[in-house]
């Protein structure tokens, strides 16, 4: 072999190394990045708590007892509440007990908590200052009626609650459910695959803890006890708090990136290629003739 | 004869028109069934409701060697104190007798075995509800101040509560003022014994100090809950 050929296989060699090593870069990279996740949540709880945004903002109620922080509004309404954007939410009902909807706004700078809107078009905003509660006047009990009331929810969502030192004797819990974690690869979204299953169980709570888009979901209400919630979440990360204070956080594991992203396997495998092909071009050794 | 001035009378008559079968309707529906009716007057629950009462800033590191109460005037016999941490993982009880020792701000020892673990948390994170007593077995009437950093100023009164699932507040009334305060849920931290801190801002030099508790979920209200609190 001349002296020229052997410098260039040692030039095509050194292409060959800095590819491969920019490949194992990417690979690295694209396998320890937190990867976007839809998190797909169904449970039975008897708490839910959102965060009212812009989307969706309208519940619609029948038969409720509406008061402020102790007086009281709405003896019977029936109708719309419109709530203010930013709202906190806090959805309760105990086994089959009656529906309860504690509103309270995070700062003091909107004076109206909620707007009702009754089935006769009359509109009543409340100006309460920071809270306004809803109490069903009956039962939820829907069975044998063929019905069922529905809330659609939207914006960051958490289910049932830190289970602490308890003061009361009635606490609403979160009493099962599913997490399911479909995996979105990097480059492609359309690219999905089904990363992990996390089963939640009484006593816990659940929230989305970096949230990419705000959780579309609803809430139903039924012949059974508590509430049906179910929702969807693009985030980065989301936590099982368990009861005592744990807390388990939910993300896609690194083997499961490895074992089903196409996009973490292909970088992984161009990586091993051209490793390979390193090994099989000769490093060339100088020979004076 | 005046029934109202005859109860032996009165109740020989109402005897008789109850054993008659007799009833009545000025008197209401005599119950159908064995009347039963309960009243708990002491609620049992696995927590305290009032889990610290604090001085000084809540935002400052502990310093365990520096743990101190306002003492007042007393004759009592002991100061009791119990520190939990805001985790639950954590909690201490002692008591400390008062003989010799004046009123003012008054240094305690606090011989833990964990002072690795707990000089990292703020002074929020480790309540302490300190109390004068004949015996510690009874329930606190009268609280005193306690703070982790003697020396510092007092500055504001920070309440730390444990009540879920009710809007909380604290009316708080001294000889010259009321006021109230809404109490601010902790958030993402474990909350296991406490979740609520309620603030007093200024206390304006009073020597004592009563606060009400109030919890309130819609037209659903728990009794109130009144503390004392001595502050010089």
């Amino acid at each position: 072999m001349s002296y020229v050929s052997k410098w260039s296989m040692g030039r095509y060699r050194a292409v060959v190394v800095t590819v491969a090593a920019t490949a194992f870069v990417v690979a690295l990279v694209l396998t320890l990045i937190p990867v976007s996740t839809v998190y797909d949540v169904t449970a039975t709880t008897e708490r839910v708590d959102f965060v009212a945004n812009s989307v969706m903002r309208t519940i619609h109620l029948d038969h409720m007892q509406v008061s402020s922080d102790s007086a009281q509004i709405e003896a019977d309404f029936s109708g719309a509440v419109e709530l203010t954007v930013g709202s906190k939410v806090s959805i309760t009902r105990v086994g089959l007990g009656r529906l309860s909807i504690e509103v309270t706004l995070p700062d003091s700078g909107s004076s109206e908590v909620a707007v009702l809107r009754g089935q006769d078009g009359k509109r009543l905003p409340l100006r309460l200052g920071t809270y306004a509660y809803f109490e069903s006047l009956v039962h939820e009990d829907t069975s044998g009626t063929g019905g069922n009331l529905v809330i659609p929810i939207s914006g960051t969502i958490e289910l049932g609650r830190e289970l602490g030192a308890e003061t009361n004797a009635t606490v609403p819990l979160l009493r099962t459910g599913k997490v399911t974690l479909v995996g979105q690869s990097l480059l492609d979204s359309t690219q999905i695959f089904e990363a992990s299953a996390a089963d939640l169980h009484l006593g816990d709570g659940f929230e989305i803890t970096a949230p990419e888009t705000a959780a579309e979901g609803v809430i139903v209400l039924n012949e059974e006890p508590a509430l049906a919630v179910s929702f969807r979440c693009k985030a980065r990360g989301a936590r099982v708090i368990r009861p005592g204070g744990g807390r388990d956080r939910l993300t896609v594991p690194l083997q499961t990136r490895l074992a089903k992203d196409p996009l973490v396997q292909h970088c992984w495998l161009a990586f091993l290629f051209l490793l390979g092909v390193v090994k099989v071009i000769k490093k060339p050794e100088l020979e004076v003739k | 004869m005046n029934l109202s001035r005859s109860p032996v009378a009165a109740r020989a008559i109402a005897l008789i028109i109850t054993c008659s079968g007799a009833v009545s309707t000025e008197q209401g529906v005599i119950p159908a069934r064995t009347y039963s009716e309960h009243l708990e007057l002491r609620v049992k629950v696995s927590g305290d409701l009032i889990v610290g009462v604090m001085g000084g800033d809540p935002d400052a590191r502990v310093d365990l060697s520096n743990v101190s109460v306002v003492l007042p005037k007393t004759s009592l016999p002991l100061l009791c104190m119990h520190v939990t941490s805001q985790d639950g993982a954590f909690t201490a009880q002692s008591e400390y007798g008062l003989q010799g020792v004046f009123p003012g701000i008054v240094r305690l020892q606090f011989p833990t075995r964990y002072s690795v673990q707990l000089s990292s948390l703020r002074a929020r994170q480790l309540a302490v509800r300190a109390w004068l007593a004949s015996t510690c077995a009874k329930d606190p009437e009268v609280l005193v101040v306690a703070t982790w950093n003697q020396g510092q100023p007092l500055g504001p009164l920070t309440f730390l509560i444990n009540s879920r699932d009710y809007r909380t507040s604290l009316r708080f009334s001294h000889p010259s003022s009321l006021g109230e305060t809404v109490c601010e849920q902790i958030t993402n931290e474990t909350v296991t014994a406490y979740n609520l801190t309620c603030t007093i801002s200024d206390t304006y030099g009073q020597i004592s100090l009563q606060a009400v508790l109030r919890r309130i979920r819609g037209p659903h209200h728990l009794q109130p809950v009144t503390v004392n609190v001595t502050l010089q």
